[in-house]
């Protein structure tokens, strides 16, 4: 249709991160605070010999930090 | 009774196959809903993408938690 | 049937391939073992590197208002990578880089491409030393062009404190180091590595199994057929795989770049 233009996505410059590195980004956060504190859990684990709670706490806390950070880098509309 | 069938092996990796069920459906969705609202209204795309980021990042959180209790706990029981 | 016998001949080639496929007898010294100063894998690269140079030079050598074959070849690459990479992911800063890109796109895309050109058959960048450097020379360039842009001091403060309340910072501090210091150039190198890896894993596994097979018994034979086949189905994959990878890394350094220059948000 002649006059039927499709809409240019709207600025095409300057702000926008695309799709792909935004994705590996949110996964990347979740886990990395996921091995890094689950790592630490698991030291904590050795040193006090608690059986997986002490490893099992860490990686919940790492998720949390991890959704966190997806939430304020990621999830702020603009 | 006798055993008629025994598995070997890690049940942990049963589990896992178990628990990534409900986030792959999840995710799925949150991708399914972006893509479908996009092409109803191209220029929504922006401003529904950091929900998406949210909606995914809180269920892939679940298919994660679950790869890691099945390797913490996969010796324990 | 002499195929066949060449390829179970060789001893090293038989069925289950392994890690040892990947290391490619020496050329200088001629067939010497435990020598890899200078293999097919090296004078691919060396290759690789020749076909860009000469490629590239030849096309500008005689820029034409309107372009030959070769000058809007070339041309349409480098307007790809400037115009759907750099400017796309970064925005008018992105030009800069686009040369850079430019280089990494093409580099990657060539030595990605010799795992299914005849007689080259394997990717160099199924050895982890190239996507390592790769990776290396990517995450060198994302630094500096961030430093160089904010300042050391406001480069670490915006890539390492997320706007969050102090009390989650500890928290979130060592995530952030983790992803953004440590993760990336490894996760840049591992993912090309590891396609590579398993594309050229994959298409000996059919292959071979194809013989294997073959020589096996008279109920198994017609059955190589079909795994020829998926060796032919898989190449085309293989094709989808080559070009993906090298978009994603570029990509990705790209976004890491935007990253790196953009203002706190």
């Amino acid at each position: 249709m002649a006059g039927d233009q499709t809409p240019q996505p709207s600025g095409g410059s300057d702000d926008v991160p695309s799709g792909a590195g935004q994705g590996w980004t949110a996964l990347g956060y979740l886990i990395t605070g996921m091995v890094f504190w689950g790592f630490i859990g698991w030291l904590v684990d050795q040193w006090l010999d608690s059986g997986g709670i002490a490893t099992g706490i860490g990686v919940v806390l790492g998720m949390a930090g991890g959704i966190i950070l997806v939430v304020r880098r990621l999830g702020t509309p603009t | 009774m006798d055993i008629v069938a025994a598995v070997s092996g890690s049940t942990a990796a049963i589990g896992y196959g178990l628990a990534a069920i409900g986030p792959g459906i999840g995710v799925g969705l949150v991708f399914a809903a972006y893509i479908q609202s996009t092409a109803r209204q191209p220029e929504s795309s922006r401003m529904t993408l950091p929900y998406v980021w949210i909606g995914f990042a809180v269920i892939e959180a679940l298919a994660l938690l679950g790869i890691a209790f099945g390797f913490i706990w996969a010796g324990t029981a | 049937m002499f195929g066949q016998a060449n390829v179970l001949a060789q001893g090293e080639a038989a069925f289950p391939p392994s890690v040892e496929d990947f290391y490619l007898p020496s050329i200088l010294p001629w067939g010497a073992h435990d020598s890899y100063w200078f293999t097919k894998i090296t004078a691919m690269v060396w290759i690789a590197v020749g076909i860009l140079i000469i490629f590239f030079l030849a096309s500008y050598r005689k820029p034409q208002l309107v372009p030959t074959k070769k000058q809007w070849f070339a041309e349409s690459i480098y307007g790809f990578v400037r115009n759907n990479i750099a400017v796309d992911m970064i925005g008018h800063a992105g030009v800069r880089f686009a040369p850079y890109f430019t280089t990494l796109f093409c580099f990657i895309l060539l030595t990605n491409f010799f795992a299914i050109l005849p007689f080259f058959q394997i990717s160099p960048n199924s050895h982890i030393a190239f996507p390592a450097f790769l990776a290396v020379t990517s995450y060198v360039l994302f630094i500096y062009a961030g430093i160089k842009h904010h300042g050391a001091v406001k480069f670490i403060k915006n890539s390492l404190i997320p706007p969050a309340p102090w009390y989650i910072l500890p928290l979130l501090i060592p995530i952030e180091f983790f992803s953004t210091f440590l993760v990336r150039p490894f996760s840049l190198a591992v993912r090309l590595f590891a396609n590579m890896f398993a594309g050229h894993m994959l298409l000996l596994v059919f292959t071979l199994g194809g013989f294997a097979m073959l020589s096996s018994n008279a109920w198994l034979a017609p059955v190589s057929v079909l795994s020829w086949v998926m060796t032919i189905a898989l190449t085309f994959l293989e094709f989808l795989v080559i070009v993906l990878q090298a978009y994603v890394f570029t990509v990705l350094t790209a976004s890491y770049v935007q990253g790196a220059i953009a203002e706190e948000h």
